[in-house]
């Protein structure tokens, strides 16, 4: 039988056992790395850079874990951070008008072209690319998304209504434009 | 199907498993150095509290009165004596194996 992630963050805090923090990370790098890779949109070098940086972050971070919140959430919550923090010192301007006015991706999109759901998931802001992968991909309830993000829980309800209503009309070709 | 439940299925649809390949070696090996506690210091702080220990039982009123003050009826206080300086000694050498647990 496997340890558990409990277990293993234990071991990491009684003796620093680094066989445990390579399974931890071997155990949750695809996640992590899937993750981070919808954040920055499909740039894998870049996603893979910040998921590397999350571990560590993660290895950092592990005597401040209370165990009150599931491991993954806890997890999720450094990545999301992590990614944020790597956009506002490189990016600040290309983020500024990723959540305020859409993508440079948006307006370069062709409407009639026949997008894919994943590509139609890059055009959302990155708030609600966080979300929308926490609950459809990692299966985290409302209130774990809430708990990872550090955000209301009305928040995370009215992301998902909101890109949902983005990918219907994204992808049924209708108007193009964001509200 | 409708275009809302053809959209929810392609969200709920699985994502890729991502091969392992040298992720985990590159993490690791950015990790910092592991803590090590020196024998030095295990010494230092063994040696400190054994020296504690002494001094505390040189020093201190003699350690039978202390005892006998307060020893339930019939217990020998040379007995309870005998336990308590074990209990002094054993801690620093307690402390010490924790130590040394910790360090493997």
């Amino acid at each position: 039988m496997s340890d558990s992630d409990t277990a293993l963050v234990a071991r990491v805090i009684a003796s620093d056992d680094r066989g445990a923090v390579e399974l931890l990370v071997r155990r949750h790098q695809s996640a992590v790395r899937n993750f981070m890779r919808r954040l920055a949109r499909n740039d894998n070098e870049r996603a893979n850079d910040l998921a590397q940086e999350t571990f560590i972050k993660m290895y950092q971070g592990l005597h401040s874990y209370r165990g009150s919140a599931r491991f993954t959430t806890w997890l999720f919550r450094i990545a999301y951070h992590t990614f944020l923090n790597d956009q506002r010192g490189q990016h600040a301007s290309d983020e500024f008008n990723e959540d305020e006015h859409g993508s440079v991706a948006d307006t370069a999109a062709d409407a009639a072209a026949a997008i894919d759901v994943d590509r139609a998931l890059e055009r959302l802001p990155v708030r609600q690319r966080a979300v929308f992968d926490l609950h459809y991909k990692k299966g985290m309830t409302h209130s774990e998304i809430a708990e990872a993000l550090e955000l209301p829980l009305g928040t995370i309800k009215s992301d998902l209504v909101r890109g949902h209503e983005k990918l219907k009309e994204w992808l049924g070709g209708g108007n193009n434009e964001q509200a | 199907m409708n275009k809302h439940d053809s959209i929810e299925a392609e969200l709920r649809s699985p994502e890729p498993a991502l091969a392992d390949e040298d992720f985990s070696t590159n993490v690791l090996a950015r990790l910092p150095p592991r803590r090590r506690r020196s024998t030095a210091r295990r010494w230092t702080v063994a040696g400190s509290a054994a020296l504690g220990s002494v001094l505390t039982l040189a020093f201190a009123a003699p350690l039978e009165t202390i005892v006998a003050s307060i020893a339930p009826w019939d217990v020998p206080p040379l007995a309870l004596a005998t336990v308590a300086v074990l209990v002094i000694v054993a801690i620093p050498a307690l402390f010490v194996f924790y130590s040394e647990r910790a360090d493997r």
